[in-house]
């Protein structure tokens, strides 16, 4: 848990305990662990033509889509735990090899288990668990465990099927064992599906090559168990067969390497698709999954027993080997395959039979149903949602004003951070000078030693002492004509000139202006540049005393400022504790995830209502009603507890790497421990000031001893840190309202531009054209160029010029757009009724216009395609939404037909369907 | 390739596949819209079958030595497995097709004998 929480023990220590209970149970309860966030970035590279991977494991992702596209990926601690079990185990392995053959761990081949062993070891070759933890921090340990874990998959797998296929008494095959359930895993293995695997696999296959490889045959044994030795290969063939004589082999079994695999598999899997968001579909996942999936006929076992048992009956596969599959014989592929169409064929027989009962047709209907009576709806419909979404718009300013505003939440830590940075800032100009410590009892001291230097007179006294600069300059400008006098008259002398020659009193005159200079040189100037120093420096420190007391100002023991930045961070520390003891009890939680989570006060005041209302009934309910949301009281509350929970996170982050400083802190603020200092304190004083502060009686006169200074100094450090920290807490608020507020402008000003109803009544004809747009998708591979011409409509001549409308002219659109809208809405032939043309082809493109404009297909393509361009706001300019349209169509250029296959491209009109039927009804709700 | 032509080529009854065919262009909307969605995944998943069967076949022959790993494999495979599904696509139509033929005219015979 976070420093700021003991710290809230502390105030409620020193508040007599009144909310202690309800603090210690908040503290019992482990907070939520999200998982480690990463950018997205760190995995894949955005090189202007898409995403792409940054490293060889995920080469295949380059036609992968996301779930969603997000900057983030984050790793769920469930799969994090799984790397951390397969790292423990793979390094036990490593150590293992590196005792019995270290040679191999040197070989450029294992350069990476090499990096991991070398990564992880600790003192005695033991794994270092902190290591660990360092190497999982960053993106590229989870990538190169990824790379380690696909080659222990492959060669796992490869030993499998060896073993299998060597028919060594004991091992069946997983489909065969006595009592054996099969599943999705055991289709995947035995029909070695998915092409990245599957290259990885074919490599690995090789074991022949591995058996002729000493290195490599050693590597295979401590991973895997498996010793080449047990076995034979055929020269030139796939046969693998035990050795004669050596049926009591020295291998592992081939249960145990498969549950092995596949307990690897599901790792990755785990990895792929719950951390980076791969969509199932890309996780090579079988044919019968992906229908058993999506339309849930059957569940998955029943239909794999349904498989199982055609294949092993004798009648419809003769060739069935009775005990052991294997993929090797011709015939018994294609028995396998027509046992695996007759499944499907059985599954979808009784779904089909039933159609009009399933559960999907019934989740269809109510979603028509829903947008049917959208696309009959009045616009007052629109007119109240928009007033709804304006009312939330204006509460999230009002909020954004509260955190803000003069003397708003926000002010006194960005007041007092403005102080602690003046005060800083003039220590540091006092350190210049000579004052190291910045304390204004030392910037005294020192003045007044440089004013006695100077000047030679102490503060009121009126006489030079000679010794001083200035009396030392007096001095010698007083001496200086009798000294010089008696240098010219020594030199004239020497020179033998004397007063009867005709040259004496011009070389006499040359001589004293010589010496005088001399004097000077000797004299006058080092005494005057050691005047000018010492009045700089004076002039320096005056300002930098100057700078100190007026940015203390308030902020000394006691002081108003002090004061009042101590009881903000009460307020806040409050606050946080008071909203968190509401309710922990699932459903209905008040915690840190939720005050963390960006939600505005009135969604987080949702969930405290909730509660309020399931508890109110006991006679003591918790959070509070409704109608009470609206009071500053409660939404101050709930915006301190905000900005409490995100420093504690904050904190608690910086916590781990300055453990001294925030303990130190700590020992010094707590008002039940000796000191009882204040952060306001901590921050205006300097180390000497607040040491001579620590001996008063106010704080129990214990004067700090030498050795225990150092704790002001982390004090100070951790102190300022925090006011920092608190000051990005108010802004990451602040922000996460702005954030929202916009989202809202965004929603009304797409609201106000199209009518619910048109955009309602072109999704039905969209939802009604499906099976067209799906054929289509052939004619999108086969026609390209038409689907991505980004010529504009006005400028485009010949005879697809000519049959334009004035309306599609004017509109200046993509051709590939129209284009697009012609599959989806079939407008180019307007409307005819009773062999009459009710609306032209301009009129209803002007319609179709208005409901799927160039920028929402565009988005529409983006998404289910999986580009991950980035999207203009529904606010930005026309110029912004065009150049997304044709980057988009730019990407669909490049794509179609090469990383987006048909398969994709007919999937794409269902999920672009069922986007448009959520959104509408999301909307209209 | 059409919708309602996947209908002809499903691995389901000659009488399912009719009462589908027959009630297609009339259905409900919303069990027409599940319906599609259906069979184009499931013709998917017959393409996605045919592509695995392909590749082990295709395995076979390069661990016999009569094909090679090349980077043109998977290619090769995939074009080999469009091929095969727009071959057996077409021959179910038309097996379809003349089965419907043969049913209408059983029809009239049995018409014209009544």
């Amino acid at each position: 848990m976070s420093f700021e929480v003991v710290r809230g023990r502390q105030l409620h220590a020193a508040q007599g305990g009144a909310e202690k209970k309800g603090a210690a149970k908040n503290n019992a309860k482990p907070a939520e662990n999200p998982g480690k966030t990463f950018d997205r970035a760190k995995f894949f590279k955005d090189s202007g033509s898409g995403i792409q991977e940054r490293g060889r494991i995920l080469r295949w992702s380059e036609k992968v889509g996301f779930k969603e596209v997000s900057d983030k990926v984050v790793i769920p601690e469930a799969t994090e735990r799984q790397y951390r079990i397969f790292l423990r185990n793979h390094y036990e392995n490593l150590a293992q090899l590196n005792t019995d053959a270290p040679e191999v761990l040197s070989d450029p081949r294992h350069k990476y288990d090499r990096l991991l062993f070398d990564a992880m070891k600790g003192e005695g070759g033991q794994m270092n668990e902190n290591n660990l933890e360092k190497f999982l921090a960053q993106p590229r340990g989870w990538e190169i465990t990824t790379l380690l874990l696909d080659h222990q998959i492959a060669l796992r797998d490869m030993a499998h099927g060896v073993m299998v296929q060597a028919k060594r008494d004991s091992i069946r095959d997983p489909l065969h064992m006595p009592g054996g359930k099969a599943t999705v895993a055991d289709i995947q293995a035995l029909t070695h599906l998915g092409f990245g695997e599957k290259l990885d696999r074919l490599r690995a296959r090789k074991f022949e090559a591995i058996k002729g490889d000493a290195l490599e045959s050693k590597y295979l044994k401590v991973m895997t168990g498996v010793d080449v030795d047990d076995f034979q290969v055929a020269h030139g063939s796939a046969d693998v067969s035990l050795i004669p004589g050596r049926n009591r082999t020295s291998s592992t079994s081939a249960e145990k390497l498969d549950a092995e695999q596949k307990s690897l598999r599901r790792t990755r899997r785990f990895f792929l698709k719950d951390g980076l968001g791969v969509k199932d579909r890309y996780l090579d996942a079988s044919a019968e999954e992906w229908l058993m999936k999506k339309h849930r006929p059957l569940d998955g076992l029943r239909m794999y027993d349904s498989i199982f048992q055609r294949f092993n009956d004798p009648d419809f596969n003769p060739l069935n080997p009775g005990g052991g599959l294997t993929l090797s014989d011709t015939a018994n592929v294609e028995n396998w395959m027509k046992a695996r169409e007759a499944g499907l064929s059985e599954m979808m027989e009784g779904y089909l039979d039933n159609l009009s009962m399933s559960p999907d047709v019934k989740q269809m209907k109510e979603k028509l149903d829903a947008v049917t009576a959208i696309a009959n709806g009045e616009a007052a419909q629109k007119l109240a949602k928009t007033g709804a979404l304006e009312a939330k718009k204006t509460a999230i300013e009002g909020d954004q004003q509260r955190v803000t505003k003069e003397g708003g939440i926000q002010q006194r830590f960005i007041d007092v951070k403005k102080q602690a940075d003046a005060v800083a800032e003039a220590r540091k100009k006092a350190a210049e000078n000579g004052v190291a410590s910045g304390s204004l009892t030392d910037i005294e001291t020192e003045l007044e030693t440089s004013r006695k230097h100077l000047e030679g007179r102490a503060k009121g006294t009126g006489a030079y002492l000679v010794s001083s600069l200035k009396g030392q300059l007096l001095a010698v400008q007083k001496s200086m004509p009798v000294d010089v006098e008696a240098e010219v008259t020594a030199t004239m002398a020497a020179l033998g000139i004397g007063l009867r020659d005709p040259a004496y009193k011009s070389r006499r005159a040359i001589e004293k202006s010589a010496a005088e200079d001399a004097y000077k040189a000797a004299h006058f100037v080092p005494l005057e540049t050691a005047i000018t120093e010492q009045t700089a420096r004076i002039t320096k420190l005056t300002e930098a005393q100057t700078a100190i007391q007026k940015a203390q100002e308030g902020l000394k023991p006691g002081g108003e400022k002090a004061k009042a930045y101590d009881q903000a961070n009460t307020d806040m520390v409050d606050a946080w504790t008071k909203t968190t003891a509401i309710r922990t009890t699932p459903p209905l939680v008040v915690d840190e995830a939720l005050l963390r989570s960006g939600k505005t006060v009135d969604e987080i005041m949702e969930t405290i209502n909730s509660v309020y209302e399931a508890t109110k009934a006991s006679g003591t309910p918790l959070g509070w009603a409704k109608e009470l949301n609206g009071t500053e009281g409660r939404r101050h509350q709930v915006m301190r507890a905000m900005a409490q929970a995100k420093l504690n996170d904050t904190m608690g982050t910086y916590a781990t790497t300055h453990i001294a400083e925030v303990a130190d802190r700590i020992d010094l603020t707590d008002i039940a421990g000796v000191w009882r200092l204040t952060d306001g304190e901590l921050l205006g004083m300097s180390k000497a000031e607040l040491s001579a502060e620590m001996a008063k009686p106010t704080h129990l006169g214990h004067a700090l001893n030498p050795a225990e200074e150092l704790k002001i100094t982390n004090a100070q450090e951790a102190a300022k840190e925090r006011l920092k920290l608190a000051a990005e807490a108010h802004t990451w608020m602040n922000e996460q309202f702005g954030g929202k507020a916009a989202d809202l402008a965004d929603q009304i000003v797409v609201l106000n531009a199209t009518s619910e109803p048109v955009r309602a009544k072109a999704i039905l004809e969209i939802s009604a054209r499906k099976d067209v747009m799906k054929e289509s998708a052939a004619n999108m591979i086969l026609n390209k160029g038409e689907y991505t011409d980004r010529t504009a409509s006005d400028v485009v001549t010949g005879p697809v010029g000519l049959r334009l409308s004035p309306e599609e002219r004017a509109a200046k659109v993509p051709m590939g757009y129209l284009k697009a809208m012609q599959d989806w809405f079939k407008y180019q032939t307007g409307v005819v009724e009773n062999n009459r043309l009710v609306k032209s082809r301009g009129k209803r493109f002007e319609e179709i216009y208005e409901a799927m404009p160039p920028a929402k297909y565009a988005e529409l393509m983006n998404r289910h395609l999986g580009f991950g361009v980035p999207e203009p706001r529904p606010t930005a300019s026309d110029a912004q939404k065009a150049r997304f349209v044709n980057v988009v169509l730019a990407r669909m250029d490049r794509e179609i037909g090469t990383n987006i296959n048909i398969t994709e491209l007919r999937r794409a009109p269902s999920e672009i369907i069922e986007q448009l039927f959520d959104e509408t009804i999301a909307t209209a709700a | 390739m059409t919708t309602k032509e996947i209908i002809k080529i499903l691995p389901v009854s000659e009488a399912l596949k009719k009462k589908l065919f027959d009630g297609y262009d009339t259905m409900p909307e919303a069990e027409k819209s599940v319906l599609v969605e259906l069979l184009w995944d499931m013709y998917d998943a017959l393409y996605q079958l045919l592509l695995e069967k392909n590749l082990a076949l295709a395995r076979i022959d390069l661990e016999s030595n009569k094909r090679e790993v090349n980077p043109d494999f998977f290619r090769a495979v995939e074009e080999q497995t469009l091929k095969d599904m727009q071959e057996n696509a077409a021959k179910g139509i038309n097996d379809a097709d003349i089965s419907q033929a043969r049913g209408k005219l059983e029809e009239l015979i049995q018409g014209k004998k009544n």
